[in-house]
């Protein structure tokens, strides 16, 4: 009896860890981390800025489950860190380190720019610079909760399953970032981190 | 019991990706500076000695930094003739007792084309290089060259700087100029763009009635410095101008 209570278990929790909502897969492809390091070290590249196009692609993957649910479907969001929890305040970078005496202002969080595209323009904000303006904002790339749109469609919101391997144009997006600091903070090395989160809608 | 717990928990499926910026702002200190390498002054009519010689938009500063800045300019030499004096080359005819070969740097005086506004907490009698130049009836000292015989130390709180001040108060205008470039000014006018005139008046007898010391409180024409009846010596003498652009700190 003992035993048998045992195998119910077991089998439920293998039921839970392997569960999903609506989808089989969700991931991004590769998924591993990308750091740049952008120098300021003449004029003119504090005044012009400095534009990096393509600092990573996002390449979506989603599939069905075995048994399809037509309510598979996806929404891609950034989300922005500074460390905050180790005092960086909300609008700001991370301070790494000041050149010097640090007596002015630390960059604030909304010079970073970024830019998604695709060659569909799925994204409702498709090739346009965008900033964060404290580390509690969130941009969309895909809206979460929208009617699903199938892939091959090549329009806007593209939401259902499928791949940057069978609908590149749809399921990639080029990720350009672009700063332009002019003369207002102090010198230093500082940080911030992009997070990209691709989540099935439930 | 179980099953039903376990029924409902189901997870949403989500993956991540990072992107860390690193960005690096290294702190940019310019000076553009368009100038001859060698202003001359040749003073061989009387006229030249009355009025003098002016070199106007001689010198033309263009500042860039992303830091905020002094500036200033200060008169040097080699020491040769004296520290804080202009360097003799050669003396014309044969020496008099009254003839003096020790000439201040101070008697050049300058004149910018933009008044200085970061100059607010300055505490001497002249801040800047702005006053426009004197009458030559009246000695005045309000464009004497800033001089540490003949070392490059910044001026002090009375002495005149060209943007900027002496003091690390934090306060906008009162001791320094804010981060900028003069590529991105608008209007006649900027902080970052200074024309420098020079002047030399060497007045009748030769004694450079308005060189002054550094804050402008006292005299150091030749008179002043060796007594009545005394005057340059005739002869070539040279000195530079030094402009120094720093972090105000």
């Amino acid at each position: 009896m003992v035993k048998k209570i045992g195998s119910l278990i077991f089998v439920l929790c293998c039921n839970f860890i392997t569960a999903q909502v609506h989808c089989g897969l969700v991931s991004i492809v590769p998924n591993s981390s990308v750091n740049q390091i952008v120098v300021f070290d003449d004029t003119t590249k504090y005044i012009g800025g400095i534009t990096i196009n393509s600092v990573t692609k996002i390449r979506v993957k989603v599939e069905d489950k075995t048994i399809v649910d037509p309510l598979c479907s996806w929404n891609l969001k950034m989300f922005i860190e500074n460390n905050s929890g180790a005092g960086t305040p909300i609008d700001e970078w991370e301070e790494i380190t000041n050149y010097g005496n640090g007596a002015g202002k630390n960059p604030t969080i909304n010079l970073l720019q970024v830019r998604v595209r695709n060659s569909c323009s799925t994204s409702p904000a498709d090739n346009t610079f965008r900033n964060f303006n404290d580390a509690n904002d969130i941009l969309d790339i895909i809206t979460d909760m929208l009617p699903i749109t199938n892939a091959g469609s090549c329009t806007l919101s593209v939401n259902g399953p499928g791949s940057y391997l069978t609908n590149y144009d749809e399921f990639n997006f080029d990720i350009d970032i672009r700063l332009r600091p002019g003369a207002r903070f102090n010198p230093g090395i500082y940080n911030l981190n992009i997070r990209f989160r691709l989540e099935e809608n439930i | 019991m179980i099953a039903g717990v376990f029924g409902t928990a189901n997870a949403q499926l989500i993956d991540e990706k990072d992107v860390t910026v690193t960005m690096d702002l290294q702190p940019v200190l310019q000076l553009d500076m368009t100038t001859a390498n060698q202003l001359e002054f040749v003073f061989d009519d009387i006229n030249e000695y009355y009025a003098g010689i002016t070199n106007y938009a001689a010198t033309i500063l263009k500042v860039s930094s992303t830091v905020s800045w002094d500036l200033y300019a200060v008169g040097r030499s080699s020491g040769v003739t004296g520290a804080g004096f202009w360097d003799q080359q050669i003396d014309y005819g044969s020496d008099n007792a009254n003839a003096k070969d020790l000439l201040p740097l101070s008697l050049l005086e300058l004149r910018q084309s933009q008044p200085n506004n970061g100059d607010s907490g300055a505490q001497g009698l002249y801040s800047d290089y702005s006053s426009a130049f004197s009458v030559n009836e009246a000695a005045s000292r309000a464009n004497s060259l800033y001089v540490s015989s003949g070392a490059i130390t910044p001026p002090s709180a009375s002495d005149k700087y060209i943007g900027g001040h002496a003091g690390t108060s934090g306060t906008s205008g009162a001791d320094f100029m804010p981060g900028g470039s003069y590529m991105t000014q608008n209007g006649t006018t900027s902080d970052y763009y200074y024309a420098m005139d020079y002047r030399i008046l060497p007045g009748l007898p030769a004694i450079f009635p308005n060189a002054g010391s550094a804050d402008g409180t006292g005299a150091q024409d030749i008179v002043t410095a060796h007594g009545a009846g005394t005057y340059a010596e005739p002869g070539v003498y040279t000195m530079y101008v030094q402009y120094v652009l720093l972090e105000d700190q």
